[in-house]
């Protein structure tokens, strides 16, 4: 983190993503973005969050656009597109990331072939969702993690476990996630909980969008030299 | 607030398939749903069809679809059941329709696997739900219409040729422009969709505010039962929508890019329209309205919209009513009045005793409370509601209402433009 230069110049634009005088994010549409200086370079990614139904898709997707999570499971009807952006400094750079995060609902994608290829089109992320409290689910994570991609994509993956604040319903040890970690090379990101205080909630997803963006952009920097 | 439980069940074996509820207190239990459907049951081997009944705490409305599915409405006591309330049942079964297809959702014979299918369709009953009980969050008049709810913007020829160039572009002939559940504008086509559809369509965009795409697989209820569109819904700025039906194409990512080089050259149109809220009504029209005139909600049956406003300041003089009271008092108004009395449009109700007056075909009415006077008007195709404070003369109420309608319905800024 060290390495990434004043965090508080980030934070600075980072309130931008504020309704003014509050602490809920703004809502913008595909013909907005934030009032940035025009220097500042903006970057688009295209991420897809997959998994079975009720493995917590929808949550991430609420969780890291700032939005109020659901309470129950909710299938989600076809597919849902958000924009999620993150001004960062990268090395001495800030730059304007926007991720743009889709979720289909699984009983939709199993129902009408269009979905799944829209979803697929064009990804530069995966992110495999699967909830602690699901051992079967945890098992054929690397059944999931080998599909979730094409080789053709070059996407970068990640597993979401989900519920990991449900500590009691937890059916996956912090060992067996290190282990996955190492030998699949797959990095997992633990999420769950909400921050408790309004005002907390950008703090407190901060560091999992620093997280997907940074490995977007090494992601970048591995293609280009490929070429 | 009155509470009010939605009971879906199968009609031929009477197994429970859902129940939501909407306002204090629990749903009943399952005993007492399973002797709701003993006693309509009861009726029919009798060969007598049960519509409602009420006791002395609650109402009960019940309607069977197509011999399979069979809905039950229960409401606290504060209303009467009334052919509202059917109506009501129609739009709930229309959103079932809506996203699982009529076949699928009438010839199941897995009960399970059709329980399971019908969770999506809660976002759009609960939202009716909500209607039902005036719960705040949630106003509006579309429910008991049957019209768009509908937003009159200042400059309606602008949007309405970007919106048909838009839907030109994406290959779809039925397009509308939404701000907030209400529709701006709409292609001829949009327009053709049935009553129930021009309902549902707004309330199911209105499930989700924060997403900037989505690519929904649809039903339409009369129009198209059993073959599914895509409706692709792309938020064009914080509170603007740009919705399309389409067929296989384009992709969702083809339809954000379209709408993004489309919509960009009249952003700050699209940004105009947004000061329209929580109005609804051109800023023109607006200060011509009368400064007693403290709601109103105007219905165009012919072209399907409805537009409402309950932000009207009111006089200092009485105590002024919130916006959630006001919408109330005018949906009470709009139950008691136009049905039994005025029907839409401009047609007396059949069972009116016309015998007793055989000219007499009612066309104004009002209702005065200790809180509020609401005074209706009926003038083919449109009715009238204005909310007044329980001060004001009802002569002067009457001249109001006749001077608004003429505002609304003469000059440039009809609301029955398309
Ligand atoms: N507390 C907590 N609850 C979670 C978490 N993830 C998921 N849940 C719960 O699990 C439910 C189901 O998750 P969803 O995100 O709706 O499921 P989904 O993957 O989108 O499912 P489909 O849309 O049917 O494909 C949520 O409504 C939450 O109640 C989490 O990380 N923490
Ligand atoms: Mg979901």
């Amino acid at each position: 983190m060290g390495s990434d230069g004043p965090v508080w110049e980030s934070k600075t634009y980072q309130k931008k993503l504020l309704i003014p005088g509050t602490n809920k994010r703004k809502f913008f549409g595909v013909l907005e973005k934030p009032n940035l200086p025009p220097s500042v370079p903006n970057v688009t990614y295209k991420i897809f969050l997959c998994g079975k139904t009720a493995s917590g898709k929808t949550w991430t997707m609420n969780c890291l656009s700032g939005q109020e999570v659901p309470s129950q499971h909710v299938e989600t009807i076809g597919v849902q597109c958000s924009h999620v952006f993150w001004p960062m400094k990268i090395g001495s750079r800030l730059i304007l990331f926007r991720l743009e995060l889709w979720d289909a609902g699984e009983a939709s994608t199993r129902q009408y072939s269009h979905i799944l290829p829209a979803c697929r089109e064009g990804v530069d992320a995966v992110l495999v969702c699967c909830s602690a409290s699901d051992r079967e689910g945890w098992l054929d994570m690397p059944r999931a993690v080998a599909e979730a991609t094409q080789p053709a994509d070059r996407a970068a993956v990640a597993v979401i476990l989900t519920r990991w604040d449900q500590f009691s319903k937890r059916e996956v040890t912090e060992a067996e996630v290190e282990a996955f970690e190492k030998s699949r090379g797959v990095p997992v990101v633990r999420l769950g909980g909400t921050a408790s205080d309004p005002a907390q909630e950008m703090p407190h997803i901060a560091p999992t969008l620093n997280f997907l963006c940074r490995r977007l952009w090494q992601r970048d920097q591995e293609l280009l030299s490929i070429k | 607030m009155a509470a009010c439980t939605l009971v879906g069940l199968a009609a031929s074996s009477g197994v429970p398939l859902f129940v939501r509820h909407a306002g204090p207190g629990k749903p009943p239990a399952y005993a007492l749903i399973g002797s709701l459907n003993g006693v309509h049951v009861f009726g029919e081997s009798h060969g007598v069809t049960l519509c409602s009944t009420r006791t002395k705490n609650a109402s009960f409305t019940w309607r069977t679809y197509h011999d399979s599915i069979r809905l039950v409405l229960i409401r606290g006591s504060e209303v009467v059941a009334d052919s509202c309330d059917s109506r009501l049942l129609d739009l709930m079964f229309a959103s079932l329709v809506l996203l699982l297809g009529l076949d699928n959702l009438t010839s199941g014979t897995n009960i399970e696997r059709l329980k399971r299918d019908i969770r999506p369709s809660y976002l759009l009953l609960d939202k009716l739900l909500s209607r039902a009980v005036n719960s705040s969050d949630n106003l509006g008049f579309s429910h008991l219409t049957g019209c768009a709810e509908c937003v009159i913007p200042p400059d309606q020829h602008i949007l309405q040729s970007e919106l048909e160039k838009y839907a030109e572009g994406v290959d779809s002939s039925c397009a509308c422009v939404m701000m907030n559940g209400q529709v701006v504008s709409g292609t001829r086509s949009f327009w053709s969709l049935s009553h129930m559809e021009l309902v549902l369509l707004p309330l199911l965009v209105a499930t989700n505010t924060f997403t900037v795409a989505r690519d929904l697989p649809i039903y339409l209820p009369d129009k198209s039962p059993n073959v599914p569109f895509r409706m692709l819904v792309v938020k064009l700025t914080g509170h603007v929508y740009a919705i399309t039906l389409c067929g296989p194409t384009p992709t969702l990512t083809e339809i954000i890019r379209l709408a993004s080089s489309s919509w960009a050259p009249v952003y700050q149109v699209l940004e105009s329209i947004t000061t329209l809220l929580p109005w609804n009504i051109a800023p023109g029209l607006l200060s011509q309205i009368d400064h007693s005139v403290i709601g109103l909600l105007l219905v165009n049956y012919d072209h399907k919209k409805c537009v409402s406003c309950v932000h009207l300041s009111e006089e200092s003089r009485s105590p002024p009513l919130n916006t959630a009271k006001k919408s109330a008092a005018l949906e009470a108004v709009y139950r008691s009045v136009i049905g039994p009395l005025l029907q839409p449009p401009a047609v007396p109700p059949d069972d009116f005793p016309s015998r007793l007056h055989p000219d007499h075909v009612p066309l104004e009415s009002y209702v005065s409370t200790d809180s509020y006077k609401v005074y209706v008007m009926q003038s083919s195709p449109y009715h009238l509601l204005i909310l007044y404070p329980p001060a004001l003369p009802i002569q002067i109420a009457r001249k109001v209402t006749l001077r608004t309608l003429a505002i609304f319905t003469k000059g440039s800024m009809k609301i029955c433009r398309h």
